[in-house]
């Protein structure tokens, strides 16, 4: 078996960089590395030079990457994941400056058919055949509905064609394939991907003679973020309209027929809309403060909900066939915690591998990297023991390399992936989040009279706090981090397949390991969930 | 528990150096120091004696590099890491005591360059040994050429 994962518009790109997350963190279903499926991803959005997808194809591209690392058998990044290639496919992958009326050569019709042509004037506005579609559908499904429609092609279009082989390919070989697509209901892209997609996909397999072996899900976005509009006359999305769109979109996915198309349907939303909009991309070490004005950092912060999205995702993976109607709900209507979140898994597991990367990342930012960025250009590799038993040993590496490429890559990733915590934890509005501990590795500033997280620098984390990088926290031990360094100078690898920058990789992660859950008093005994 | 391990090794390895000297170094500069100011017996006496004081003193300054490098450096920051400089500097009270024995002990006609050898072997195998073999993990490489010593573990 597969997994499938389709990110349609900005909503669906973020929910991808959030189930990326969970991959790097080992919670898809398999329990061995070496069972794990394939994840194939792909976006589809006319706007390719949005910063919410910049962002998940760099985090796609990053955990590539560090896949490559060969630590062994742990579950960092246990899953191999696949990109489409493409893997963002537009519509208007040849036009420059596409229009609804050129997409459907309105002047042609006009001549060649002019009641076809009077049908179109009358089905869209002047504006929307008007308006420039390369930055998106601007919040109008019915665009973008017709557009899909007529330009998916499994047969002679990439990505299309792979994703119609390898699932037709997994289906006759008796392994089930699971597709899974994204996307929010109340926008544009989304709104018109969801069903237009996965109706194309289920007829062009049924052409296939593939009708078994496969199931279909989607996670729906109902609305949870509102952006700052902006006052003109431009045809564009309006956070104001958000809801009637919703309540349209869901009478439609109320007709039994619209729904046929899906083996599972995952609803998410908030009661409120947590405004988003132009915010900074994660400090790096340099120090560079980036512009958040632009539309290359124009980004959408993630969300909390988003993490929902890509549970839903492996619940649909791990589920043999999900029956019924599920309903989920927050305890207490201005906080929302661990125990809120679906019970996907054994609930200690999210938070004893979340916890665990969450250590990885931070000890590896503030104090494994920089260490070995001080021995590589001061030497004096005797301060670091752990190092002369993993780089030095049997296994020689080669430092000053493996600085610019695997350990420089594995730095890029743990930043996005801390910045995606803070922004969890900080971007929903009117609730009071009991999810991360974000102020030991991310700081509260403000851009353009906007309150935001920003990562601190690495020796500006705060380091007594490492035991309790998750929320609630739990027993005070300021010297954890300490503690972690003599573990590690002690540490051993078992692990035939760890090689080379691997080992040492291997071993962080491991003894980053926790299990305090289990002795929270507290955790475990809420149960917000209704049936 | 390995600090208990560890503490033990460091004070059996002085304890080893005690014996040696008493039972093995003294007969030996019995037959190879002459001229002593007093009886042979009476100056192998301050020989001993001296040797056990700079023995000691290697081992408290053993198990002060080991305490400090346990319970009191911490590695919250990477920076801190190392400590070579600590433990270079920990080998001064024996070596002073040294000194200080050099100059108290009565000088012999012969056999003087070996008294010293074996005082300067009293005051730095221990601490070199105790600390080279069992200094705390994160700091278990901060002695010179442990890292060949304690490839093992």
């Amino acid at each position: 078996m597969a997994y499938y994962a389709i990110g349609i518009g900005g909503t669906g790109a973020k929910c991808i960089e959030s189930l990326i997350h969970l991959c790097a963190a080992g919670l898809m279903p398999e329990p061995a590395r070496e069972q794990a499926k394939e994840l194939h991803v792909m976006f589809v959005d006319p706007d390719q030079g949005n910063g919410t997808l910049d962002r998940a194809q760099r985090v796609l591209q990053e955990y590539s990457t560090c896949r490559r690392v060969a630590a062994g058998g742990i579950d960092l990044f246990k899953t191999p994941v696949t990109v489409a290639v493409p893997d963002v496919w537009s519509p208007f992958a040849q036009e420059t400056d596409p229009k609804l009326e050129d997409f459907y050569e309105h002047n042609t019709l006009e001549s060649t058919t002019p009641n076809v042509a009077h049908l179109f004037d009358v089905l869209f506005s002047h504006q929307e055949r008007d308006t420039p579609l390369g930055k998106g559908f601007r919040g109008h499904p019915a665009i973008g509905a017709a557009v899909l429609a007529d330009t998916v092609d499994f047969g002679s279009v990439e990505p299309w064609m792979t994703l119609r082989s390898k699932v037709a390919q997994d289906a006759q070989s008796g392994e089930q394939a699971k597709i899974i697509l994204f996307g929010s209901i109340f926008g544009g892209t989304g709104a018109s991907g969801l069903p237009t997609i996965a109706r194309l996909i289920k007829k062009e397999l049924a052409k296939s003679k593939v009708t078994a072996n496969y199931e279909i899900s989607a996670v729906t976005m109902l609305p949870y973020f509102s952006f700052e509009q902006k006052n003109d006359d431009e045809m564009r999305a309006q956070a104001e309209n958000f809801l009637i769109n919703t309540q349209a979109a869901l009478k439609y996915y109320a007709r039994p027929y619209y729904l046929d198309v899906f083996d599972s349907l995952y609803v998410l939303g908030d009661h409120v809309l947590s405004p988003l909009g132009p915010s900074l991309r994660k400090l790096r070490d340099s120090g560079d403060q980036i512009d958040p004005k632009g539309g290359k950092d124009q980004l959408n912060e993630p969300h909390f909900l988003e993490l929902y999205a890509a549970l839903a995702a492996i619940d649909f993976f791990k589920a043999v066939s999900a029956k019924g109607v599920n309903m989920i709900a927050r305890k207490e209507k201005g906080v929302h915690a661990w125990y809120d979140v679906p019970p996907v898994f054994r609930r200690t597991e999210l938070l004893d591998k979340l916890d665990q990367l969450t250590r990885f990342a931070f000890a590896y930012d503030c104090t494994y990297f920089p260490t070995l960025e001080s021995i590589a250009t001061r030497g004096r590799p005797f301060r670091a023991p752990w190092y002369l038993n993993l780089f030095e040993g049997d296994d020689f590496v080669e430092l000053s390399e493996s600085l610019k490429n695997e350990l420089l890559k594995m730095r890029d990733y743990i930043r996005d992936f801390l910045a995606w915590e803070a922004s969890l934890q900080s971007t929903a509005k009117e609730v009071e989040m009991q999810l991360f501990n974000i102020n030991t590795f991310a700081i509260k500033t403000t851009i353009d009279a906007k309150e935001t997280y920003v990562l601190r620098n690495p020796d500006g984390f705060l380091v007594e706090e490492f035991a309790n990088l998750l929320l609630p926290k739990g027993t005070q031990n300021p010297f954890a981090l300490s503690n972690l360094w003599e573990r590690m100078s002690d540490a051993k690898i078992d692990d035939v397949q760890a090689r080379g920058v691997g080992r040492f990789i291997n071993v962080l992660y491991q003894q980053c390991k926790t299990e305090r859950y289990f002795e929270s008093p507290t955790f475990g005994k809420e149960d917000s969930h209704a049936q | 528990m390995k600090y208990v391990r560890d503490i033990s090794s460091i004070i059996l390895i002085a304890g080893v150096m005690v014996l040696f000297n008493v039972f093995v170094t003294a007969p030996y500069l019995y037959d190879v120091v002459s001229g002593a100011p007093s009886k042979i017996e009476r100056w192998l006496e301050t020989y001993k004696g001296w040797s056990i004081y700079l023995t000691g003193t290697s081992l408290v300054s053993a198990l002060l590099w080991y305490v400090l490098s346990q319970w009191f450096f911490k590695l919250n920051y990477w920076a801190k890491s190392g400590k070579r400089p600590v433990w270079s500097l920990l080998i001064a009270p024996p070596l002073l005591v040294t000194a200080i024995g050099i100059v108290l002990t009565p000088a012999a006609k012969e056999g003087m360059w070996l008294v010293y050898f074996f005082y300067f072997v009293s005051a730095l195998i221990p601490y070199y040994l105790g600390t080279a073999l069992f200094s705390p993990s994160s700091f278990k490489y901060a002695p010179v050429g442990s890292q060949l010593l304690r490839r093992w573990w």
